[in-house]
């Protein structure tokens, strides 16, 4: 908060005492709670999943809390319920918005690229650097299923990983924020969408995203840093460290093929059906969308809800594949969906040889009979919620189309949705009731689901022997 | 011997040519009654199925003498070729089923009449039709098309799935078990009759009802063979709803919930035996239709989509009952009601009614290991250690029935998303898209937007006709019967990453 101030203050300053404030104070509490959890020593050694569940949750619901003050107090919303939504999208990285007017101080702008910016930086570490040396739940829930970095444990403490992360994570931004000044944004305009990017957010300082720049140049950069932002940190930490990279190179195979071959797809149909303005126009506008749907950033160049249905339906599906694991990218994560893909096609071939005994392998690593539960079960909780999610939001009142996708949007971490929440629209045609919804969806999501529903699983316990 | 004398073929050929000579016969048959029944109707164009009756009836029993010349020949299936012959079966019995359909001019185009015939023989009810002026005979060919696919359906579910040995069981039974542990009975033959007698019993409570609350005996005739097997084919393009009639409502809720429930059930029920394995299925079953019921008639109401409680509660259950069996009545068009409910009942498609009825979707005794498979999981997170054990309704389930039941919901959503972009790829727009590939999958038949409950498929083009088509066979065949018979393509593409 103070880092966005101070950064206003070099642009229009413009309500920007509302920041510093409370920044000091935030801060000021921030540590107070981290001296308090040091004080009892040992804190993190022995605790729960139970307590770890809760207490990731609650950094995020506290973050997006806290978030929503500034843009309360600079009259940037008057709903606090508004201003919590855009908070959420903001930590969480999802880049949905109900801002309207995009005429405000500099300082709201950068806050809402900032929080993403932290949120980017927080979900890696998190999953990364924090998840496989836990020891709690949170192993099982990131690592049981997904990469196999927890086996070889990145390194042994927590905070050298962590430093790594956050070091990729400074190029990736420095490396963003300097081609996009050289493709001709501004320096404020650069920042902001150079945090938003890197963090897969999708915030833009401009009503129309990247659309408003109306620039080849910027557009193809923006293209290269989502999929950049899109890969696993831990391969950019394996390659840095000179370690083997095979784990997570095959992922990055399968996420590059997934992009070239859904940039094919859509960009052929939209040569059918639709008239976008020649090839290389087409090209470039089928491929800015699977890249922002698929890495979930969220950003809008071309208004992809005018699309034949085959793109705005492949559109939607990109939504649950996601990017790589160990990103900012919401979404299943492209090695949980090739391992769905393997399993389903073990499953076909049991039913011709059900003695056969197959096993889960993916980059020549296999993967236990567990590990193929735990990524069956996610998938099975993903639909769950996401069906869930959809009536959820049918019943605040919006029509079929918009809550099927707001849904696919919020959980998916991506932002845009189709129908009254197209590539064009913000979530504002979206009643109260909806939003809180959202809310409640990019959170689950961003936190891969087992999280957030393993708090209510209380709740869960006392139905049972009902049936 | 008299081998000089037969034809000889390989085993494969022998179980091929016996089930789908088997459907051809027993198609046949069903065309020679619909003839029969309509003489003492109009009696107009009764001639082509009298004659196409004819000639597949003898045709189907060649193929079956074929079969036979092969002693033991079913002993020797593997599950390939299992797959095959019964998919084909399913094929073959459309196609044949679709020649009437264009020599009595109900269809020019033989996509159209193979969409209409697949629906048919699959109980999906999603039809072409729009003129529904058409003679006797052939609203009588599609009711005997359906009720011929439901008694088909589960007498390969119940009957022949859990003592084939091969492929099958596991397709139908692995995961939904219930039956498999205890064959009903140790012949095939001896179990298919129990089953077509409770059909038939049905069948027949169902047109006493029928004829009783107001239709005439030839509506009640069609309506009861397109209800039992839930198929939902109708002699009025406005389906049930042209009869304005709360008794003929309440009948028709009444059998649709009665055909949902799984056959092995009421063969238990006949036998006095213990009816534990399907008791708790079946009262979940019961469970949810109330559940949504209420849920739909709270949301009609408060968003003032109808009038009146009692009004309201009659169209939900109704509009519940009719897409969580894959029927597909309609008597409100509720593609106009709010869209808490539309999104509902699109859900309540994929939930199906029972394993072992003609109903579609994932099957209630499914979506109930799911969602104890789902909770356990969750509970997992919190103690990794702790044992856990798939236990539903007082049966407990191995780990490999656990993947099994995970993986079919795996293959369904898959085939479903596909679904999906292919019918989106046809030019419909994305909620026409989407319930266009639930409704089919799902073997219902309405669907929203362009299909919606007073619309007939007319507005899909035919690109999405044959995406239909094929998504009603695959998902009558309980997916993997379809998909296992493209595994080669996938053996292809080994190795590539």
């Amino acid at each position: 908060m103070l880092l966005a101030a101070l950064l206003a203050l070099l642009g229009d300053g413009r309500e920007m005492l509302a920041f510093v404030p409370c920044g000091v104070v935030v801060i000021a509490l921030g540590l107070a709670g981290i001296a308090v959890a040091r004080l009892r020593g040992r804190g993190t050694a022995n605790l729960s999943a139970y307590l770890g569940f809760a207490a990731v949750t609650l950094a995020w619901v506290a973050a997006a809390a806290v978030g929503t003050i500034p843009l309360l107090l600079s009259g940037t919303f008057d709903s606090p319920v508004n201003a919590f939504f855009e908070a959420m999208s903001g930590f969480t990285t999802t880049g949905a918005t109900l801002i309207d007017d995009f005429s405000q101080p500099d300082v709201v702008l950068l806050w809402r690229s900032v929080m993403q910016w932290l949120g980017g930086i927080g979900i890696v570490v998190l999953v990364v650097a924090i998840a496989p040396v836990s020891g709690t739940g949170m192993q099982r829930l990131f690592y049981a299923e997904t990469t196999g970095v927890a086996s070889e444990r990145l390194t042994p403490r927590i905070i050298d990983t962590a430093k790594i992360l956050a070091g990729v994570y400074l190029t990736l931004t420095a490396a963003a924020f300097l081609a996009y000044a050289i493709a001709g944004m501004t320096p404020f305009d650069a920042l902001n969408h150079t945090m938003t990017t890197v963090a897969t957010g999708g915030f833009s300082t401009r009503a129309e995203s990247i659309a408003g720049f109306d620039s080849t140049a910027i557009e193809i950069a923006v293209v290269f840093f989502m999929v950049l932002a899109g890969v696993n940190y831990a391969f950019y930490w394996r390659a840095i460290k000179g370690k083997s990279l095979m784990p997570q190179l095959s992922e990055v195979r399968v996420y590059l093929l997934l992009l070239g071959l859904a940039t094919a797809a859509v960009t052929v149909s939209v040569l059918i059906a639709d008239d976008v303005g020649g090839f290389w126009q087409s090209l470039l506008d089928s491929a800015f969308s699977v890249t922002t749907i698929v890495t979930g950033t969220g950003y809008v160049t071309a208004d992809f809800d005018a699309w034949n249905t085959f793109a705005r339906v492949a559109i939607l599906v990109l939504m649950f594949v996601g990017a790589c694991a160990g990103s900012s990218s919401g979404g299943m994560k492209v090695i949980r969906v090739w391992l769905l893909l393997k399993t389903a096609r073990q499953e076909v071939e049991r039913q011709l040889q059900p003695t056969a005994v197959h096993v889960l392998r993916m980059g020549g690593r296999p993967f236990s009979e567990d590990a193929r539960r735990a990524v069956l079960s996610f998938f099975l909780l993903y639909v769950l919620v996401y069906v869930l999610g959809a009536i959820a939001m049918a019943a605040t009142g919006v029509d079929a189309i918009t809550a099927i996708s707001a849904s696919a949007s919020t959980l998916n971490i991506v932002g845009p949705g189709l129908g009254e929440i197209g590539a064009t629209d913000n979530f504002g045609a979206i009643p109260e009731g909806g939003r809180i919804v959202a809310a409640v969806l990019m959170l689950i999501g961003r936190l891969e689901i087992f999280t957030v529903v393993a708090l209510m699983a209380p709740l869960f316990r006392v139905r049972r022997g009902l049936v | 011997m008299s081998r000089v004398a037969t034809p000889r073929i390989g085993p494969t050929a022998a179980v091929i040519s016996l089930v789908v000579g088997g459907a051809v016969a027993v198609t046949g048959a069903g065309m020679l009654l619909s003839a029969f029944l309509a003489e003492l109707g109009d009696g107009a164009h009764v001639l082509p199925f009298a004659v196409g009756g004819l000639l597949s009836l003898l045709a189907g029993l060649g193929g079956v003498a074929l079969a036979r010349t092969r002693r033991r020949a079913s002993t020797a299936l593997n599950p390939y070729s299992g797959f095959a012959a019964v998919t084909l079966a399913w094929v073959v019995a459309a196609g044949v089923g679709s020649a009437p359909l264009l020599i009595t001019g109900t269809f020019d185009n033989p996509i159209n009449a193979y969409f209409e015939a697949m629906s048919g023989f699959t109980t999906t009810g999603a039809t072409l039709i729009e003129n529904y002026n058409q003679p006797d005979v052939v609203f009588l060919w599609r009711s005997i098309m359906q009720w011929l696919g439901g008694i088909g359906i589960v007498v390969l579910v119940v009957a022949i799935a859990p003592v084939s040995g091969t492929g099958f069981q596991r397709v139908f039974y692995a995961e939904t078990s219930g039956v498999t542990s205890e064959r009903l009975t140790p012949r095939i033959i001896d179990t298919a009759k129990i089953l077509a007698g409770v059909y038939l019993a049905l069948t027949l409570a169902a047109f006493l009802i029928f004829d009783a609350t107001g239709m005439n005996a030839f509506e009640a005739l069609n309506h009861t063979m397109t209800t039992i097997s839930t198929g939902g084919f109708s002699t009025e393009p406005a389906s049930i709803a042209a009869f304005d009639s709360v008794g003929v409502e309440i009948a028709a809720i009444v059998f649709m919930i009665l055909a949902g429930i799984n056959f092995a059930f009421y063969w238990r029920a006949i036998k006095g035996r213990d009816l534990m394995p399907q008791l708790s299925e079946v009262r979940l079953y019961l469970s949810i239709l109330a559940m949504a019921t209420t849920a739909v008639t709270i949301s009609v109401l408060i968003a003032g989509d109808i009038e009146g409680i009692g009004e309201s509660i009659r169209e939900s259950a109704f509009a519940v009952v009719s897409l969580t069996t894959g029927t597909g009545f309609v008597t409100a068009d509720f593609d106009l009601w709010n869209t808490f409910s539309r999104i509902l009942l699109l859900s309540l498609m994929f939930v199906g009614a029972c394993a072992g009825s003609a109903s579609g979707g994932l099957k209630v005794i499914r979506v109930s290991m799911l969602l104890k498979s789902s909770q356990q999981e969750i509970e997992r997170q919190l103690r990794p250690n702790a044992v856990q054990v798939l236990r539903v309704g007082g049966r407990t389930f191995s780990e490999d029935a656990r993947r099994a039941v995970l993986g079919f919901f795996l293959l369904y959503v898959i085939v479903y998303a596909l679904g999906s972009v292919a019918m989106g790829a046809t030019g419909v727009d994305p909620i026409t898209a989407i319930s266009g590939a639930a409704t089919t999958l799902n073997i219902v038949g309405p669907g929203l937007g362009e299909i919606g409950a007073t619309d007939s498929f007319g507005a899909i083009p035919e690109g999405g006709r044959v995406v239909g088509t094929l998504l009603m066979l695959i998902g009558r065949l309980e997916i993997f019967t379809v998909v296992a018979l493209f595994a080669p393509l996938f053996r292809i593409r080994r190795g590539m990453i």
